[in-house]
């Protein structure tokens, strides 16, 4: 089996081991300098998330680069609570390929059909490659699976909605915001409370352009702290009514034992119509927002429970894509492990290729010693002509080696080939 | 040949009615670059049978029912192959691709020829002042297309359904400043339509024919645009509001529009 992948995952080990065996990128070319210095790697490459930490290997001699691989995850988690291999997997040949469809295709990741994965898998494939001359990491074989492997994730995600609709409670957030306001950009957030998931939510926000971020915390330390993360400015918890009227999202998430957002003082300290969208995300559990407040003209109020809704009908969706994703990925497999046979039949075709070049060469010399009047435009002619042939009679067979390669049939082909053309095997012409 | 032309048009309009009511009713977000292109086609088409039929019968398709609702609908056609560069606001097109469809086949249907209709005035005027309302129209079912697809997003929004709806109606704002910017291109150029008919009719005829039905019409429907543009602009109501305003005056103005058809058939309605 020329293909293997070894690593852990969030199904194999908790986060405390997978952080211990994580690569910062850093160490990444260090990794795979080591791991290409034992026996039998042909090539390598590395993918090392919060989510996993994987050797993608194309092998000479399996066993001993395998042991090698794990002997270096080993070394690099250092003290573990259970001996290292008792975490990690191995997957070889077509299932190592599969592996690798299904972690860049989202359907292997803790959140079903994520997307980040696929940068991830991509930024690993880079690094690989940037290893060059001696420490020459990717070759013509994992340039094919991965690029293959990136084209599989995008197909994945083109075809099926494993990855469309919120996963998160953040995210979900995200898209109803967007909904609403359409593009985020220089809309004005306020967080009440900067509680982590709080927090979380901004960051999202702000990933998508939110501007202007207020915090209002009772504990004006966290607030602060929480504001100068995202070049925000914090406000007292006293004064957050202030601010409300200049803002668009609104995220609570206090731990207060009863609403601090009453129907009453909204009305009160509130414009009576509001002239634009406010959108309240209350995270809070008890909530922070009296519902009736979500009946007011222009207010969208969603609380926890309402996300919780959207993220588990989003991830039901994802859940029934998963056959037309894993069909789509078999199909892929299929492919790749065909392109990859077919590569037995290239000695073969290569000396068959070398011969006919070889006998086109003198047959094309003896004829110009007779035809020395040919001006040197008209030799150029014949010399096109002859290689055009060549091309066009080789091409057929070739294309037909390949192909009986990819489906297993190549010893029966390639016998009948080299009888026909008169080709010893691995000797000379 | 332009018969063939709109009706090759008419084809397009229909798959792309199909293709977007397929993604919808699919829960999927958005309408993708394919029915842009289908539409891009359809335009093309609808140009060509224009052009067409100016070439025949020396005179654009602006007089007579059957050519007026062929050229009403190539302007809204062109509103959503407009719309089609951006894919957020893409959508809209899943109400106002059938409005296309209906009106070519009621074109089709009906004929699309000169109808020899002795208007007082032919000639630049003519075609100024039916093309400027044409545009009024257009822009204006643009305006309550988006308007309706507002109100409806807006509802669910509001009551945390998040089916088809949400996932293939573009965003609110979205919605919104289609609709204010379709009102009031709408509105501009039926003011200067009004104007221009207004002037030459006086000039013709050395007054305004007041009681004229289409004159009714069309004064009623631009004081309904006005109406709408004040509920958007005079800060005193909410966008949902003035999305209401929008929708309700169209409809009024539409329903006034068949009431007349049917009460004065005589009447010579360009439309």
């Amino acid at each position: 089996m020329p293909f293997a992948v070894v690593g852990l995952n969030h199904r194999t080990a908790p986060v405390e081991v997978r952080e211990k065996f994580a690569f910062a990128s850093t160490e990444m070319t260090d990794a795979l300098a080591r791991v290409l210095e034992g026996k039998g790697v042909a090539e390598v490459a590395l993918i090392s998330t919060c989510n996993r930490t994987e050797f993608y290997l194309h092998l000479t001699e399996p066993e001993e680069a395998i042991s090698h691989v794990i002997e270096t995850l080993a070394d690099q988690s250092g003290e573990l609570p259970k001996p290292a291999d008792r975490y990690l997997y191995v997957r070889r040949g077509s299932d190592a390929v599969q592996h690798l469809y299904k972690v860049v295709s989202g359907v292997d990741s803790m959140v079903l059909g994520e997307v980040q994965i696929q940068g991830q898998v991509r930024e690993a494939y880079e690094t690989a490659r940037s290893l060059t001359g001696q420490r020459q990491a990717v070759r013509a074989v994992f340039n094919r699976l991965f690029q293959s492997a990136l084209a599989v994730g995008g197909r994945v995600r083109s075809e099926t909605r494993l990855s469309e609709g919120a996963a998160s409670i953040p995210s979900a957030a995200v898209e109803l915001a967007r909904k609403i306001f359409g593009s985020l950009r220089g809309r004005r957030g306020m967080v009440i409370g900067a509680g982590d998931m709080g927090e979380l939510t901004l960051e999202c926000l702000v990933d998508e352009g939110v501007t202007s971020v207020m915090v209002a915390s009772r504990n004006m330390a966290r607030a602060q702290k929480v504001a100068e993360k995202f070049g925000g400015s914090s406000v007292a918890f006293s004064d957050f009514w202030d601010q409300l009227p200049e803002m668009d999202i609104v995220i609570t998430c206090t731990a207060a034992p009863h609403a601090m957002v009453t129907l009453e003082e909204f009305r009160r300290r509130m414009p009576a119509k509001l002239k634009s969208p406010l959108f309240i995300v209350d995270i809070a559990i008890p909530r922070d927002v009296e519902p009736d407040i979500g009946e007011l003209p222009n207010v969208f109020l969603y609380s926890i429970d309402d996300l919780k809704t959207i993220v588990t009908a989003n991830h039901e969706r994802r859940e029934a894509e998963l056959p037309k994703a894993e069909a789509i990925i078999e199909d892929e497999v299929d492919n790749f492990w065909k392109w990859y046979s077919g590569l037995r039949a290239v000695p073969f075709i290569r000396r068959l290729r070398d011969r006919a070049e070889s006998v086109r060469q003198t047959e094309l010399e003896r004829a110009f010693k007779q035809l020395d009047h040919l001006p040197a435009t008209d030799r150029e002619r014949v010399e096109r002509l002859t290689r055009d042939i060549l091309q066009k009679v080789l091409h057929q067979p070739t294309a037909r080696m390949r192909e009986a390669a990819g489906d297993g049939r190549e010893h029966d082909i390639l016998e009948a080939a080299r009888y026909l053309f008169g080709i010893e095997e691995g000797g000379d012409v | 040949m332009h018969l063939l032309a709109y009706a090759i048009a008419a084809v397009l309009y229909l798959a792309a009615s199909i293709r977007y009511a397929m993604r919808f009713a699919r829960a999927r977000p958005g309408a993708t670059a394919l029915v842009a292109i289908i539409i891009y086609a359809g335009v093309g088409f609808h140009l060509a049978g224009f052009a067409l039929y100016w070439v025949r019968f020396g005179e654009a398709p602006l007089v007579g029912l059957g050519p007026s609702l062929a050229s009403l609908s190539l302007l809204v056609a062109l509103a959503i192959a407009g719309m089609g560069l951006f894919s957020s606001a893409r959508p809209v097109g899943l109400l106002l691709a059938p409005v296309v469809v209906l009106f070519l086949l009621l074109a089709l249907v009906i004929g699309i020829h000169p109808t020899g209709s002795e208007l007082e005035f032919r000639g630049p005027w003519l075609l100024f002042h039916i093309s400027l309302a044409f545009f009024g129209y257009a822009g204006w079912v643009v305006s309550a297309a988006a308007a309706s697809m507002y109100l409806l997003q807006f509802r669910e929004l509001k009551h945390k359904r998040l089916g088809a709806v949400f996932q293939f109606f573009p965003p609110l704002e979205t919605l919104d400043k289609l609709a204010e910017w379709a009102l009031v291109i709408g509105f501009s150029a039926m003011t200067l339509g009004l104007a221009v008919g207004w002037a030459w009719t006086i000039r013709f005829e050395q007054a305004l024919r007041i009681s004229d039905p289409k004159v009714i019409w069309g004064v009623l429907a631009w004081l309904a645009m006005l109406l709408a543009l004040w509920a958007r602009f005079s800060g005193m109501r909410t966008n949902r509001q003035a999305a209401l305003w929008n929708v309700v005056g169209f409809a009024v103005v539409f329903l006034a529009y068949f009431v007349a058809r049917m009460l004065i058939p005589e009447t010579q309605f360009f439309l």
